[in-house]
């Protein structure tokens, strides 16, 4: 693929050239919330205007049509440029619009599409607190009435909702039916009367995260995406959307920050063959595996074909390479690497403010699928060993 | 980096497939520690497989998928150093070579026709016939043999020691992948057959997630191997080798302790991966080498103060 790609990529390596502020990470180092929020605003607006925001969508898109190879350049280059992530918009512009380009009807595109490429921002509503890994579990209601869903419930770990203009809400309308199939999917107004939303304060220093409250929240049936009790398939195609972009642009950043951790063993221990450099020859190993394990699965992806179980291994490797890495930097940061002296917004993991990193990487040990979800999705799919019985089968005493 | 293979290549490795499924049994009564098979390399030969690496349609991606996938048999046979590292020596054609060191046992040294002699910075060449090859009582599963006489050794030139290094470490890590595959689909038939507490081992998260973490660390050094592969780059091959080696570590105990006891007799075939995973975890000085050379070479080594 490489060759014919080549000008495209030598054009986005030269605009992140002149357009990524090589301070940046100093000015978003403990600063407000708003500020950061303003950060994101600019920065989105100008990869907007540069039409790298929405490379994957359709080609009657500013910006739209690029193909998977070409949207991997576009995250391959924003690693090396060390460009800020976006955050703020992420939710938006692949988990919103995706499930609206795949499942929402023609009226549903043509009104929030244009709306999240102007800079609308969306929060996700689908776990609950108990409902994290066994999302089935879903309680949050959504009862019909009329013209109406009428909203009752509660979500929790909602990035960003705080700013959000809009919810994807994962709700059950039934309980009659396996839990699965008495889920819908809703495209909720935050500003709706009944809606509250609570920041969460994080060990990290931040509030990246929100609960959000439900109360006799009305939601127009026209804002409802496919089918009633179809929510749980278009929620798939939602956790689905990014296609396995942001692990191969995480690892990426995380083979550049090596130096980094690199400098801080040698603060600690300068003998070359000191047992610090020999952890460190380790995990640059590892990193560079996981970069490997990114790459070939969107290699795969790009020639159409992906195994079952492929994306859980991109995401385990990533997680675990991640908590040695900066594992590493906090040992070798010493006591002086424990205190909290604030943290940097709209980074990747590996900002060398280790203690921040290290409680930070906890997000892609749990996030989207914990460690332990991707280790039977793996167990099951990948090496075809036998299924765990269910809980109802062991109570039974019939296995 | 594509590793998507060309259609020559893919056919290659079909045939390759093809004649490795008619040497994929085992002889149920007792086969000692190693399950060598001379013929495996007669047939390899016959079939042109030994000549993937030297032709320019092919290379050495496709020829490192050959080797990992003989490593997946019970049996063995020389084939890693003859498909990756005898292309780079002038004489040798595909006759059996073995990796030594003066004084120490290596593999296959007892039966190779050329042993590739090894010192702190070059490589040479000798008959074996000359140098003097005793046999060596082994629990590896590898015949092992000890060269007496290197005195008659031809050191190669100088250019030569950097790409058989990488391609040794290339060829060994390659084998380790094919090697450690085996051993765990050997290890997940078990326990997903075997019932304790009434259901299948496999059942129980306790044994299923360490299987899962075992597969990833597999796919990690399968995708540095290719990598190493397809760049021909030193570092690479030295960073291949370190994953493979540390994946190897971990593997060996897990698989071990999932098939108990019985993975513990010669009556299952476990050992004939494990042990063999074993002699090269040690093999171009084990991991500890392996992590100066990743140091140094991939990352410009460190400046000391």
């Amino acid at each position: 693929m490489s060759s014919d790609l080549a000008p495209f990529r030598d054009q986005i390596r030269t605009w992140l050239a002149e357009h990524v502020d090589p301070h940046w990470r100093e000015k978003m180092f403990n600063v407000s919330q708003e500020a950061f929020v303003d950060a994101q605003r600019a920065w989105f607006e100008k990869l907007s205007g540069a039409g790298l925001a929405t490379p994957h969508w359709p080609a009657d898109f500013p910006g739209g049509g690029r193909s998977l190879a070409e949207q991997k350049i576009i995250y391959e280059e924003l690693a090396r440029a060390d460009a800020p992530r976006l955050i703020l918009y992420f939710l938006s512009l692949y988990h919103a619009a995706c499930t609206l380009i795949e499942c929402g009807s023609e009226a549903q595109k043509r009104e929030f599409l244009p709306a999240i490429a102007s800079g609308q921002i969306w929060c996700q509503g689908f776990s609950e607190p108990n409902a994290g890994s066994d999302l089935a579990n879903i309680k949050t209601r959504a009862e019909r009435q009329g013209d109406v869903y009428v909203i009752n419930g509660q979500k929790i770990w909602s990035t960003m909702a705080q700013y959000a203009d809009r919810c994807l809400l994962l709700a059950r309308s039934s309980r009659e039916s396996a839990p699965q199939a008495g889920l819908t999917y809703l495209l909720v107004d935050m500003k709706t009367p009944g809606i509250s939303v609570r920041p969460i304060h994080q060990v990290t220093g931040d509030d990246e995260f929100s609960e959000i409250f439900f109360d006799d929240v009305q939601v127009p049936v026209t804002d409802r995406i496919g089918e009633e009790g179809q929510g749980w398939g278009i929620a798939q195609a939602t956790l689905a959307s990014e296609r396995g972009l942001t692990l191969v642009e995480l690892s990426l950043r995380m083979q550049q920050a090596l130096p980094r951790l690199k400098a801080a063993v040698l603060a600690r221990d300068p003998r070359v063959d000191g047992p610090l450099m020999w952890t460190y020859a380790e995990v640059a190993t590892e990193v560079a595996a996981a970069v490997a394990t990114a790459d070939q699965y969107l290699q795969n992806r790009i020639a159409g074909h992906e195994g079952l179980g492929d994306a859980s291994v991109v995401k385990l490797v990533y997680s675990r390479t991640l908590r040695r890495f900066v594992k590493l930097g906090l040992q070798v940061s010493g006591l002086q690497g424990q205190y909290h002296r604030g943290f940097m917004r709209g980074a990747p993991q590996e900002t060398g403010h280790w203690l921040q990193d290290f409680l930070n990487s906890y997000n892609w040990t749990i996030a989207g699928g914990s460690d332990e979800v991707q280790r039977n999705i793996i167990a099951e799919r990948m090496l075809g060993m036998p299924r765990e019985p269910k809980h109802w089968l062991l109570e039974k005493g019939d296995v | 980096m594509d590793f998507r293979l060309t259609d020559d290549q893919r056919q290659i490795l079909d045939a390759l497939d093809k004649l490795a499924d008619t040497f994929d049994d085992i002889a149920n009564d007792f086969h000692g520690f190693a399950l060598v098979r001379p013929d495996l390399r007669e047939a390899l030969a016959e079939g042109g497989f030994f000549d993937i690496a030297g032709f320019e349609e092919l290379g050495p991606l496709p020829a490192s998928m050959a080797v990992e996938r003989i490593a997946q048999l019970p049996c063995t046979a020389e084939v890693a150093l003859s498909m990756l590292v005898s292309p780079l020596i002038a004489d040798v054609g595909y006759d059996p070579i073995a990796l030594v060191r003066p004084g120490q046992a290596g593999r296959f040294v007892d039966s190779a026709k050329w042993l590739l002699v090894v010192d702190a910075t070059r490589y040479g060449l000798i008959e074996a016939a000359v140098a003097d090859v005793t046999s060596v009582e082994s629990i590896y599963a590898y015949p092992m043999g000890r060269a007496k006489d290197l005195a008659q050794v031809t050191w190669l030139e100088d250019s030569l020691t950097a790409p058989i290094d990488a391609r040794l470490k290339l060829a060994i890590a390659a084998e380790l992948v094919g090697l450690m595959a085996a051993a765990q689909a050997a290890t997940i038939e078990h326990i997903s057959v075997r019932k304790q507490f009434g259901r299948e081992l496999g059942t129980f998260q306790a044994l299923r997630h360490r299987m899962a973490e075992c597969r990833v660390q597999i796919g990690g050094a399968r995708w540095l191997m290719l990598k190493a592969a397809a760049t021909g780059d030193p570092g690479d091959a030295a960073l291949a080798l370190f994953h493979a080696q540390d994946a190897g570590t971990r593997l060996c105990y897990e698989v071990h302790q999932m098939m108990g006891a019985m993975g513990m007799t010669l009556e299952m075939s476990l050992h004939l991966w494990t042990y063999r995973i074993k002699a090269l975890l040690s093999d171009m000085g084990g991991r500890g080498v392996q992590a100066e050379a990743v140091l140094e070479q991939c990352f410009g080594g460190v400046n000391v103060v």
